[in-house]
C-alpha cells in the first residue's frame, strides 16, 4: 500500500481544525455581537412597551446553535418551562409582563453560555490548528536538513 | 446522469430532511375509558368518556388541526372501539389532551365490555361508572392527520 504524504496529513489537519474554528467562531461572534445586544435592547425597552418583550422572546425561540432546545439536562428544565409557558401565552394572545422578564433573561443567559461554548470551542479548534501549523514548521525544517 | 434524475435526488432528499426534522406522534399516552349506563329515559344507552394524550416532542415545531382516530383493540388485535378526535393544536414539549364524550348503543359496546370486564347490568344497578385504563399497546393511534408549522413562524404572526 503507498504510504500516504506526510505533507497532505499535515496541510488536512491544520485546514480542518481552522475551519472548525471559523466557522463555530463566527457562529457564536454573530450571536455575541448582534442577536444578544439586540435582545438586550428589546428587554430594556420592555417596560414601555411591551411588544418589545415580544420581539424578545421571538428572538429567544430561536436557539443559539450550541445552546439548542431539542436535549436537556436538569440544568435545563427551567428554560424548557419558560419556554412552554412564553410559548402558551403569546399562541393564546396574552402579552407578556413586566414581571416575567427575569424569565426571559433565564432565556438569554442561557443563549450567552451557548455562545461562550462556542467561542471557547473555536478558540480551542484555533489552538489545534496552530499546534498543527507548528508541528509542520518543525517537519517542513527537518526535511530541508 | 439525465437532468430528471438529478432534480428527483435533490427534491427526494430535501423531503426526506424535512420530513425528518419533525417528529410525529406515534401513540396515545395514558389511555383511560370510563362507561356510564344511560339514565332510565334513555335505558340501553352507555355513555363513554374517552381521555389521553397526544405529544409533540418538538421543540420548535407546532401541530395544527390534529384529526385522527383511536381504535382500542382486543386480545386478537381486532378493533372494538373507535374514537374520533380532533385537536386545533399542540404546542411544542405539550401534550395534547385527547378528551371524547360519546353517547353508544350497549350492543355497540358489548364486545368492549366483555375484553375490559365490565358488567352492563351492575352499572345500571349502582348508577356509578366503570373505569378503566387500557393496555397502551391496546391502543392505536389511526388515520393521524395535522399540519405542522415553525413556532417562530406562529409567534412572528402574533405581532400586533
Amino acid at each position: 500500500m503507498k504510504r500516504p504524504d506526510d505533507k497532505i496529513i499535515y496541510i488536512a489537519f491544520i485546514a480542518a481544525t481552522l475551519a472548525a474554528a471559523v466557522i463555530m467562531g463566527s457562529v457564536s461572534l454573530y450571536s455575541r455581537v448582534y442577536i444578544e445586544p439586540k435582545i438586550v435592547h428589546h428587554l430594556e425597552r420592555g417596560s414601555d412597551d411591551a411588544m418589545e418583550f415580544h420581539r424578545a422572546y421571538i428572538l429567544l425561540r430561536d436557539p443559539q446553535i450550541f445552546a439548542g432546545y431539542k436535549y436537556w439536562d436538569s440544568e435545563g428544565i427551567p428554560a424548557r418551562n419558560t419556554l412552554r409557558y412564553f410559548d402558551s401565552k403569546i399562541f393564546n394572545d396574552r402579552e407578556i409582563v413586566s414581571a416575567e422578564k427575569p424569565y426571559l433573561e433565564l432565556l438569554l443567559s442561557r443563549r450567552e453560555a451557548g455562545s461562550a461554548l462556542g467561542l471557547k470551542t473555536a478558540a480551542f479548534f484555533f489552538l489545534f490548528s496552530l499546534v498543527g501549523a507548528a508541528a509542520f514548521l518543525i517537519y517542513r525544517r527537518g526535511e530541508k536538513v | 446522469m439525465s437532468s430528471i434524475i438529478k432534480k428527483f435526488i435533490c427534491i427526494t432528499a430535501v423531503a426526506v430532511m424535512f420530513s425528518a426534522c419533525a417528529k410525529i406522534p406515534q401513540e396515545i399516552i395514558s389511555p383511560s375509558l370510563s362507561l356510564k349506563a344511560g339514565a332510565a329515559d334513555e335505558a340501553g344507552m352507555v355513555s363513554l368518556n374517552f381521555t389521553g394524550g397526544l405529544k409533540n416532542d418538538n421543540d420548535s415545531t407546532v401541530f395544527l388541526n390534529v384529526k385522527g382516530e383511536v381504535a382500542v383493540m382486543d386480545s386478537n388485535n381486532n378493533p372494538i372501539l373507535l374514537v374520533p378526535f380532533d385537536l386545533p393544536s399542540i404546542l411544542p414539549f405539550e401534550t395534547g389532551i385527547v378528551q371524547v364524550r360519546m353517547e353508544k348503543d350497549r350492543g355497540e359496546l358489548e364486545p368492549l365490555m366483555k375484553e375490559m370486564g365490565i358488567d352492563f347490568d351492575g352499572l345500571v344497578k349502582n348508577g356509578e361508572s366503570a373505569n378503566r385504563f387500557p393496555d397502551e399497546n391496546k391502543v392505536v393511534l389511526k388515520n393521524l392527520s395535522l399540519e405542522k408549522k415553525g413556532i417562530v413562524e406562529i409567534l412572528e404572526g402574533k405581532m400586533k
